[in-house]
């Protein structure tokens, strides 16, 4: 029986704010650090202590809300959400329940082509609040199963992206966080390492399916703690042949309180129960009194966005519109992030044709950085250095061979263009210079131009060898290239 | 003279005049509660050889450098509800009967600061729930004025301590009137200051947006020297809060309005509490202050918005002792929990006394999804109206007096209803809610020879304004200075 | 007086995970049956209060209170664990998070 159905999608996203200290303490945020060796009486839940909100995340937040073109509140408050478990100290995690700094949004997940229109999927709401410990799982010295508490990562500011169900399939999904993640990066509100849980994903799934003539829609699936993109697309792919297959056996719809809630085993490519049905989650939510409401000054917000990075949206339509990039070498531009498109703008701001730029930073740099495990903050060769050389190249004063052997002496050696160009070891020839010099060849050997015009290409190898003598620091395939061009 | 008989203020001056040393008075006040203590149970623990320590340092400072310590030397009894450093703090439970902080509450240092030296730390009830120190976990506490007879709560060790004669001066916290009523008992001054005034970091809490630390002493100028020096904005508490810049001298002979609602407390309040308010009320106004009747139309919702607030706040605030990171952890393997639930179950239930488990069970019920509207919500409203009369009232008078106890000290052991116990701390609650400063100061005693007191409310940051209006009282009566028969 | 129903009352006890009748002082229980519901018939005066124009907010503080991202020192590992009734590794040990 084949079955028309859509895959509908909804995410829940955390990512770890980019602030030095916690949300409520100014314990460091840092991975990786001893255990419970970045804590303190606030981050512990000892008792006495008392929060004090973080500045800089409320500040993140609102950076980021606003690149997801967020309603920013006017007032908004932190709710304690209550439940026992070891990695929470205080027993209730401090969030935003009602008063959401971030209102409704969207985010426009890119065209797959030129051609299709990108589609807009509604945030429903963003909030602040703070992260739990880590629990590492083994064996005490009487051999009993345990559970160990680090509490380093308590009390780390989250950042909870909800969107509304509008996403459909598993490819839209990746596609969609791929957009994400760039815009977080874009903004510098995180540092997105999946890895190191910076960037976590939810995802609520369930299928509406055309049955009979009637619109039917399956119980919902949440996925808990997707752990990397490939991990989302396969976990939905995989929900979604277990829902239909589930639908086609069972029959049963979604109604109140038949929502599961499902991990994701990606090294066996399964998904297991985490809580059958919606048990009775009571969280017994209520403002926090150890944070008073906090008024979001509009100032401030006006600030923050004058401040705003650009988004890989509008930068896409900038290398396409202002700089004439294809829609692929945007796309792979703006993929490698708000510092290489910024380099890339630099070369052309030097002089540097956008092609040839684009070309250099998709290219040979990006290999570079690739080998070396360089960002492009580490690369040593200034934009503007490699703006000049492809100008030269642009100008005929040097070829593009050359060029590329340059700029890997620049980087390999750290020198700057002027280093390189006044150190006499290369230095360019003009195009004038190398003209007359090659037309002086010309009239000097007719034998060789006779023997080149019969087909022997190797007889113009002693010109080269002159021409270097009397112009060393020609390039020989520039100056073969031209000679080439005279003869024609 | 001996030390015990002096205010905080003439102590303190005659330390910094090198007139006596710290080291004696503070020896003074250790061998008192030495002597006592196992009759009151007053104090829980006591720092026999950090005080002394303390007192030789100061004593060791030149008096030159002594100016800037307005409570040098003087001793004081903290609740143990705050964080001392490398000391006990077990807020009267089981669940912290070991708990040593690595931090100070910033009431404490801020007490060392100003030169006062910290003795011990006071009996209580269990987190500061109950009005009669018998929900301690540790021991009971007895009344000073008559054995057997309840010193009244949360802070019952403290204001024991203090009508004791034991220190001039104690620290306690006040939620819905834990400083006040105590104070009103024991026959001492006691002040719930302005939410805010006080910081509440390493302060344990009970229902945080109502707990603040508040201050006993005989006098009223003694208890607004000790505010003065425990007040102040403080960057680890985002609900503390700095007052007008300029405290408003009230210029001598000036005439206040003082309100009164004898709506809200006739027929309920015993006959001598009401016969020693009214004749409190007739020194006013011979003192030349006016003596004005204002309405309170809220007033009839402010315990069952108290407890509700209290409760939810309560069942929240102590979700965090858990058995994990530093209580005790009980299970029903011999110590050690087999599983999550059992660990946290077990150790909740016996580590919790009766009426914190009553409280956090009744906070439970009131948060519990459904009903957080019917109750935390429609409590929030009640108390939005308690303060709106507050600040009607205070448009028409500069201070309410009224009762601050319905009864003088019950009896210990006494089986009560808690309905009934509840009702009792009508007279007290109000002003937690509305965030305003409240003192309580002995007017009187009952036939039966027990203290009673009047409660003095004025608006946010009026604690001088207070002190004044009962230091003027003072001057014309000795009830502060009567001792009990110890 | 009525009394709470039992399963309201394991409800209770399980949210706010505490086991009752485990502290031999009171005979919880049988208080709970009969002390909740008493002091919920006295709250229910809230239900009286005229207040659909009453605000339920907390005052509220603008970003002067808030505090500047900045590290501080945290404590040693050792005073993290200094009350903790069981540690190992540098950690609070707990009973098994997950099934075996």
């Amino acid at each position: 029986m084949t079955v028309d159905y859509q895959v509908v999608i909804g995410l829940e996203v955390h990512v770890q704010l980019r602030t030095v200290s916690k949300l409520f303490c100014g314990c460091a945020v840092k991975f990786a650090a001893p255990p419970n060796s970045l804590t303190c009486p606030v981050c512990c839940g000892f008792p006495g202590a008392l929060p004090v909100l973080n500045e800089q995340a409320v500040e993140l937040a609102i950076c980021a809300g606003l690149g997801l073109h967020c309603e920013i509140a006017n007032t908004t408050h932190w709710d304690r959400k209550h439940y026992f478990y070891p990695d929470l100290p205080k027993g209730y995690q401090i969030s935003q329940l009602d008063r959401p700094l971030c209102g409704r949004g969207y985010l426009e997940v890119p065209a797959e082509t030129d051609q299709s229109a990108g589609r807009r999927i509604a945030i429903i709401r963003a909030h602040v609040e703070e992260d739990a410990g880590k629990s590492l799982h083994g064996r005490s010295a009487d051999g009993q199963p345990v559970s160990y508490i680090d509490l380093n990562r308590a009390g780390t500011p989250l950042f909870e992206i909800v969107t509304a169900p509008d996403l459909r399939g598993s490819d839209e999904t990746r596609r969609f966080l791929v957009e994400l993640r760039l815009l977080l990066l874009a903004l510098d509100v995180s540092d997105c390492n999946m890895q190191e849980g910076s960037l976590r994903v939810d995802a609520n799934v369930n299928l509406h399916l055309q049955h009979a003539g009637r619109h039917i829609e399956t119980p919902i699936v949440e996925m808990k703690n997707l752990n990397s993109f490939r991990a989302v697309q396969r976990a939905i792919d995989h929900e979604a042949d277990r829902l239909l297959r589930t639908w086609q056996a069972e029959g049963i719809e979604r109604q109140s309180g038949n929502k599961q809630t499902r991990g994701w085993d990606d090294e066996r490519g399964r998904s297991y129960v985490l809580r059958d049905k919606e048990e009775l989650e009571d969280y017994r939510y209520f403002p926090d009194p150890d944070i008073p409401p906090l008024e979001i000054d509009a100032e401030w917000v006006a600030a923050i966005r004058r401040r705003l990075a650009r988004s890989p949206a509008e930068l896409r339509r900038a290398l396409m519109g202002q700089y004439g990039l294809s829609r692929y070498d945007a796309d792979v531009l703006v993929a490698q992030g708000r510092g290489a498109a910024e380099f890339f703008e630099s070369v052309v701001a030097a002089g540097g044709p956008s092609k040839a730029a684009a070309n250099i930073v998709l290219g040979d740099i990006a290999n570079t950085l690739n080998e070396q495990q360089w960002t492009i903050a580490d690369y040593p060769v200034s934009p503007n250095d490699v703006g000049r050389l492809l100008a030269m190249v642009d100008r005929g004063e040097l070829t593009q061979a050359l060029a590329r052997d340059w700029l890997r002496t620049m980087h390999r050696e750290f020198r700057t263009l002027d280093e390189v160009l006044s150190a006499g070891a290369i230095v360019a020839v003009g195009i004038e210079e190398l003209d007359r010099v090659c037309r002086q060849l010309i009239a000097e050997h007719p034998q060789a131009v006779e023997a080149f015009r019969q087909g022997k290409v190797a007889a113009l190898g002693p010109l080269i060898g002159r021409l270097r003598r009397i112009l060393p620091n020609a390039n020989p395939q520039a100056a073969l290239d031209h000679l080439k061009s005279l003869l024609k | 003279m001996s030390s015990q008989s002096l205010t905080a203020i003439a102590l303190a001056r005659s330390i910094r005049l090198g007139e006596r040393t710290a080291s004696e008075c503070v020896k003074q006040a250790l061998q008192a509660i030495d002597r006592g203590n196992s009759q009151l149970g007053a104090f829980l623990s006591v720092f026999h050889e950090a005080a002394a320590a303390e007192a030789a340092a100061l004593d060791s400072l030149p008096l030159s450098s002594r100016d800037k310590l307005p409570l040098c030397g003087v001793p004081v009894a903290v609740k143990d509800m705050f964080c001392t450093i490398g000391q006990p703090t077990t807020c009267g439970s089981r669940m912290m009967e070991h708990f040593v902080p690595t931090y100070e509450a910033r009431v404490v240092a801020r007490l060392r600061d100003a030169g006062a030296v910290v003795v011990g730390k006071t009996n209580l009830d269990e987190f500061g729930m109950g009005s009669t120190g018998e929900f301690s976990a540790f021991s009971p506490i007895q009344n000073p004025w008559r054995t057997g007879y309840s010193p009244g709560g949360s802070s019952g060790g403290s204001a024991a301590a203090v009508a004791a004669g034991w220190v001039p001066a104690a620290i306690g916290t006040d939620t819905g009137g834990s400083v006040r009523q105590p104070a009103a008992w024991c026959g001492i001054c006691g002040l719930k200051p302005t939410y805010g005034s006080v910081s509440r970091f390493g302060m344990v809490a009970f229902a945080s947006s109502l707990d603040q630390a508040g201050v006993f002493a005989r006098t009223a100028r003694d208890v607004e020297l000790i505010w003065l020096a425990i007040a102040g904005p403080d960057p680890s508490d985002m609900t503390s809060r700095s007052g007008p810049q300029v405290v408003q001298a009230i210029p001598p002979n000036k005439k206040l309005r003082i309100g009164v609602a004898p709506q809200i407390w006739a027929g309920k309040i015993a006959a001598d509490v009401e016969r020693e308010l009214q004749q409190a009320l007739i020194a006013w106004r011979q003192l030349g202050h006016d003596v004005i009747e204002i309405a309170f139309p809220h007033e009839r919702f402010a315990v069952a918005a108290y407890y509700v607030v209290a409760s939810c706040e309560a069942a929240s605030n102590l979700a965090r002792y858990d058995g994990v990171r530093f209580t005790p952890r009980w299970g029903n393997a011999g110590d050690q929990a087999e599983t999550l639930s059992a660990m946290y179950s077990a150790t909740r239930g016996a580590g919790f006394g009766p009426e914190v488990r009553r409280r956090v069970l009744l906070g439970t019920y009131c948060l519990r999804q459904g009903y957080a509207e019917q109750y935390y919500q429609q409590a929030c409203r009640a108390r939005r109206a308690i303060s709106a009369d507050y600040r009607q009232a205070f448009e028409k008078v500069d201070v309410i007096v009224g009762p601050t106890s319905p009864t003088t000290a019950v009896e210990l052991g006494a089986q009560r209803d808690p309905v009934e116990v509840y009702l009792a701390d009508a007279f007290t609650v109000s002003a937690n809610l509305a965030g305003v400063p409240a003192l309580s100061i002995p007017v009187g005693f009952s036939a039966d020879g027990m203290p009673v007191g009047a409660q003095l409310i004025g608006p946010p940051w009026s604690e001088h304004r207070l002190c004044t209006l009962a230091d003027d009282y003072q001057q014309l009566t000795d009830f502060h200075w009567r001792r009990p028969p110890v | 007086m009525s009394s709470l129903e039992p399963e309201l009352v394991e409800r209770l006890s399980k949210l706010a995970a505490i086991e009752l009748g485990v502290n031999p002082a009171s005979e919880d229980r049988e208080q709970l049956f009969r002390d909740i519901p008493r002091i919920v018939e006295f709250l229910s005066i809230l239900g009286e209060l005229p207040s659909v124009h009453l605000s339920t907010e907390l005052q509220a503080v603008d970003i002067g209170a808030l505090r500047p991202d900045v590290m501080n020192t945290s404590q040693s590992p050792s005073d993290a664990l200094a009350n903790a009734p069981l540690v190992a590794e540098g950690c609070f040990v707990v009973p098994p998070m997950i099934d075996s």
